[in-house]
């Protein structure tokens, strides 16, 4: 699959997810917009979530125009996210599947990291990740059938001026594990993905490609990288994967303890 | 997503999560090599995916002796003229406790399990390297977390996620990944002879309360070895119903 695949409404694909309901916590990045794209490429009804109503409204628009089926769905604090998931229910009456992309910051050190900024920081990824997990959870629980992924990424094992990300990413991958030992005899399943170096429109050739040097694979990751395992996971077949954690970071795991 | 210009090894696949692994390959159009040291079981496997018409062969051979290996990976770029994909799957356990095992019980685990899969990764990795693509799962198990009575087993199947790390450090720059996958309980025929408490405790351990099957590992195995699965490398999945969240 390559960049400009993802989302090609018109394609075969191996996968169908028709009737199946999809929640993104976030798609008001380039990652949470391609996994809206593919999976309403492969009829699935997806459920946009973000705080960036403009960038929302866009996605919601292409995907509709393209015929898929979307709902847009506006969000803005934690506690905004019981609304939206009731809202979500009374229409469709079901989700299957819940993609939890929360949690992009700035760079940050310790010493220029104020304790407010920091617990901003884990209230926009941890807290309302925990809002879905918690909503949704429940409902998929009485129905017997879901499939969860947390999207977080390499800094969760610890890296210079990302503290802050580090936090909320680690406590992610403790809850994933938690969560997934409640919910596996229900019949869901919870995995995280972390994502490596990844692309980015505003991302310059010689950044780019000063990155890859240190990427084993010796290249940068892409939304179609990221949208291949979030496939595996949101599969019916992969039943018997949870609570595992999946690097989508082209080996460079390998350079960390901790990452098996 | 298919597999018709891919050409793949798997490793004792005449019987098992091998076996089921070959077949979903080669139902979606990869050229899959059977092997297994048992003779008749290899014929009868390939005999069976020729008659649905796959493109299959069989090598009989040893994985932990270098000559054979060697052999299969001739054979193999005689008949397909490539190889993309390697699935180290062959592997045996001797368990015991610590006290009763013998010298040839760890030789034999470590031989097969690992220096088996070192082996036949060796062999063809010139050929991945000089197409600058290549695939390669190794069959480890949750095991290797350790378990009473499973030292060779254990030991061998640790191993092989220190050798599926290294090899990502080494070969990755070639467009090779190298991926672990750690299976946990699974049916296969060595189930069906337990006794049923034994059955009962074992899956009381399991998250899901389920048993595994042989096409969950497969599905695994697929995902590593498509082609979109290039940024994937030095994983280890487990595919064992949450067991290795907590077996305790």
């Amino acid at each position: 699959m390559n960049v400009e695949q993802i989302g090609d409404f018109g394609r075969a694909r191996a996968s169908d997810y028709s009737g199946q309901v999809v929640l993104i916590s976030n798609v008001c990045d380039e990652i949470g917009a391609g996994v809206a794209r593919d999976l309403a490429s492969m009829n699935a009804i997806v459920g946009l979530c973000g705080v960036d109503k403009k960038a929302l409204q866009s996605l919601f628009t292409e995907i509709t125009d393209r015929g898929g089926r979307a709902i847009a769905l506006p969000i803005s604090t934690a506690e905004a996210v019981s609304e939206v998931v009731d809202d979500v229910y009374t229409r469709i009456e079901n989700i299957d599947i819940l993609v939890n992309n929360l949690g992009a910051t700035a760079d940050c050190g310790i010493a220029e990291l104020s304790v407010h900024d920091f617990k901003n920081n884990i209230d926009s990824s941890l807290v309302r990740s925990f809002a879905f997990l918690r909503e949704v959870v429940a409902r998929m629980r009485s129905r017997g059938y879901g499939r969860i992924i947390n999207i977080t990424d390499l800094s969760y094992l610890g890296l210079a001026k990302k503290g802050n990300l580090a936090a909320a990413h680690a406590a992610i991958f403790g809850l994933t594990r938690s969560i997934a030992l409640e919910t596996a005899p229900a019949g869901i399943t919870v995995n995280t993905l972390v994502k490596g170096d990844m692309s980015a429109a505003d991302m310059s050739v010689s950044d780019a490609e000063k990155i890859a040097k240190r990427i084993p694979v010796k290249r940068i990751g892409t939304v179609a990288d990221v949208v291949h395992a979030i496939n595996f996971f949101s599969a019916k077949s992969t039943a018997y994967v949870t609570g595992q954690t999946l690097f989508v970071c082209g080996g460079m795991s390998a350079y960390f303890s901790m990452s098996v | 997503m298919g597999f018709a210009d891919r050409v793949a090894i798997v490793t004792g696949s005449a019987s098992g999560i091998g076996r089921q692994t070959a077949l979903r390959l080669a139902e979606r159009g990869a050229a899959v090599v059977i092997n297994d040291i048992d003779g008749d079981k290899v014929r009868n496997t390939v005999d069976e995916f020729r008659r649905n018409g796959w493109r299959v062969t069989g090598v009989v051979s040893d994985v932990s002796k270098k000559a054979e290996v060697e052999n299969m990976v001739k054979e193999t770029i005689d008949k397909f003229g490539q190889i993309d994909i390697l699935i180290n799957n062959a592997g045996l356990e001797r368990a015991g406790a610590l006290r009763k095992l013998s010298e040839s019980d760890w030789d034999l685990t470590i031989d097969v399990n690992l220096k088996g899969a070192f082996l036949c990764t060796q062999a063809v990795h010139g050929y991945m390297v000089e197409k600058k693509y290549g695939r390669i799962i190794n069959i480890s198990s949750r095991a290797w977390l350790g378990g009473p009575g499973q030292a060779p087993y254990a030991s061998a199947k640790a191993g092989l996620v220190g050798l599926t790390r290294t090899l990502t450090l080494e070969l990755g720059r070639n467009g090779i990944t190298a991926n672990c996958i750690a299976p946990g309980l699974i049916h296969t025929p060595l189930w069906e002879e337990l006794p049923e408490k034994d059955k009962a405790f074992l899956l009381s351990k399991v998250p899901t309360g389920q048993l595994g099957k042989a096409d969950d590992v497969a599905e695994a195995v697929l995902f590593f070895a498509d082609d979109a699965a290039g940024f994937i490398s030095g994983q280890v999945l487990y595919v064992c119903g949450g067991r290795s969240l907590f077996s305790g």
